[in-house]
Order: C-alpha cells, then structure tokens, then sequence
C-alpha cells in the first residue's frame, strides 16, 4: 500500500493512504505514519483512496490518533460516506474516539490551528 | 471472473480447486503462513460470497472476517511457515456462505475470549481482540471446535436461516 505525507494551507499535515490497509499494508506503512503523527500536531488522515481497512490498519490509525494527541495536537479522518472503510470504523466504535468527516475541507478545518490575531 | 482469482499470484491454487461456475460444491484452499496469502484468500472468499448471493455489507463482513481470523493464526497461532497448514473451507448455500478455517496449531478458541468492551477514549481504547471482535460484530455465526489435533473455526455469513 501507499502513504503520502503533505502540508497543505493553514499549517495542516495531510497523510494520504491509498491501497490495502489490510494486516501486511499496515505493517508496510507503519513507521511512516508513526513519524508524522509523532512530529505534527495537526494532522488530517485522508482514507477516501484505501480499497479495504483491517484491524491492524486500525491500529495504526489509534496509535497515530494518540500520539497526536498526547503531544497536545489534533487529528482527524477524511472518508466517503458509506465506504467500506467508514463501515469498518464505526463497527469497530473508532469513530466516536476520532473524529471522522465525510468533507474534505470540514476534516481540514476541525484539526486547522487557529492563527492568532 | 474465475480468470480473476490468483491465477497471476507466486503461490497457485490447483485448476481442482475452481468449481465450474454455479457449482454449489464446497471448496478447500491451503493457505502457507504468510501474510502475502491472505489478499489471494480474500479474493477466492469473494468469489464464493458473489456466488452465494451475499449483499454488499456480507461480502464486507465475509472479506473482512476472513482477514482477521487467519491473519490472527499466522501471527499467533505457532503454525509453522514451511507448508500449507492452514486450510480454509468455502461451502456456498443459498444466500449464505459458511466459511470453516482449519490450522494445526496448538489449541486455541477465539469464541472464548471476553466481550471486548468498547472503549470509551482513545487513551482506554484497547487494542488487542479488535479482530476477533470484529468477526463476532460482522458475522452471522462463529463456532469453534477442537478436531483432531486441528483448530476448526466455522463462520456464516448471509442468511442461513433463508437458506431452503
């Protein structure tokens, strides 16, 4: 599988994840996702590009989603609404414990820092 | 379609193992331990939960179940990776598909587990058991039994109770 690390406007940290997060995708991208979760504190994950979502993929996603956190960050979901992959998430309960958006710009302005002034 | 299923793949399965299509027959895949396997495995699942009738949210329910449940044998279950100990068996009914998965591994029951507790924060929020317990959440049926020296998991997907 494959995972794309970019800053986009307004200091937002976009991790991308395309493909199979199934149980070896997970493993695949691990380190990668730990790295920028670890290192930003706004970060929005986009899922809309992954075909199908297992519990060690979750995993990652929790990890991540706490690493964020406990450094004083926000990061939230970006699915489409109805996708296999939103499916999962809620049958698993991860989405009451991380914010999930169906909108793009909404995922992006829920973890935004607010700019001062 | 049947073209589809693993035909490109390392590891083959035998022509023998493809019914003609709309074979009701159930089906036996040998499965080597190796986490490469199991995307072959969720394609050949999906064959036969296509076959079976299975709705959108069962087909989810069934590739995601498959995944879980023997991707949890190839990491903890001490099957050994120099052979096909792993034996996945596809018996297509009417509007239903019962799925049983064999290893020879040492005993291990995943119906015994506890509920797991859905957390209520991400700092509470366990991580372990999420597999098993999205196989109980998603699958219309999960019993486990001990059989010669085996580990015998049986999942249902569908709705068997429809079936004639």
């Amino acid at each position: 599988m494959e995972i794309g690390v970019e800053e986009v406007d307004g200091g937002v940290t976009v991790i991308t994840l395309r493909g199979r997060m199934d149980t070896k995708g997970a493993a695949e991208i691990d380190t990668r996702f730990s790295l920028a979760s670890g290192r930003n504190k706004a970060v929005m994950v986009d899922l809309t590009g992954l075909d199908f979502l297992a519990s060690m993929g979750i995993r990652v996603l929790l990890t991540g989603a706490r690493t964020v956190k406990s450094n004083g960050g926000k990061l939230d979901l970006f699915t489409r609404e109805g996708a296999d992959v939103a499916k999962v998430l809620s049958a698993a309960g991860v989405d009451t414990l991380i914010p999930m958006f169906h909108d793009r710009d909404a995922a992006l302005a829920a973890v935004r820092p607010q700019t001062a002034g | 379609m049947m073209d589809a299923i693993g035909l490109q793949d390392p590891v083959q399965v035998p022509p023998q193992h493809f019914p003609a299509s709309g074979s009701m027959d159930s089906q036996q895949v040998a499965v080597r331990s190796d986490l490469a396997e199991l995307e072959r495995l969720c394609r050949i699942g999906t064959e036969f939960g296509q076959r079976a009738g299975l709705s959108d949210d069962e087909m989810l329910a069934l590739e995601l179940s498959l995944e879980e449940a023997v991707a949890n044998i190839m990491m903890h279950g001490h099957v050994p990776d120099d052979g096909e100990h792993i034996v996945v068996t596809f018996a297509p009914q009417a509007r239903a598909l019962v799925v049983k998965i064999e290893d020879d591994g040492p005993p291990f029951d995943p119906t015994a587990l506890p509920p797991h507790e859905a957390p209520t924060s991400l700092d509470d929020a366990s991580i372990g058991g999420l597999g098993v317990k999205l196989i109980r959440k998603l699958s219309a049926g999960m019993t486990y039994q001990r059989v010669g020296g085996r580990n015998q998991l049986t999942l249902v997907f569908g709705s068997p109770s429809l079936a004639a």
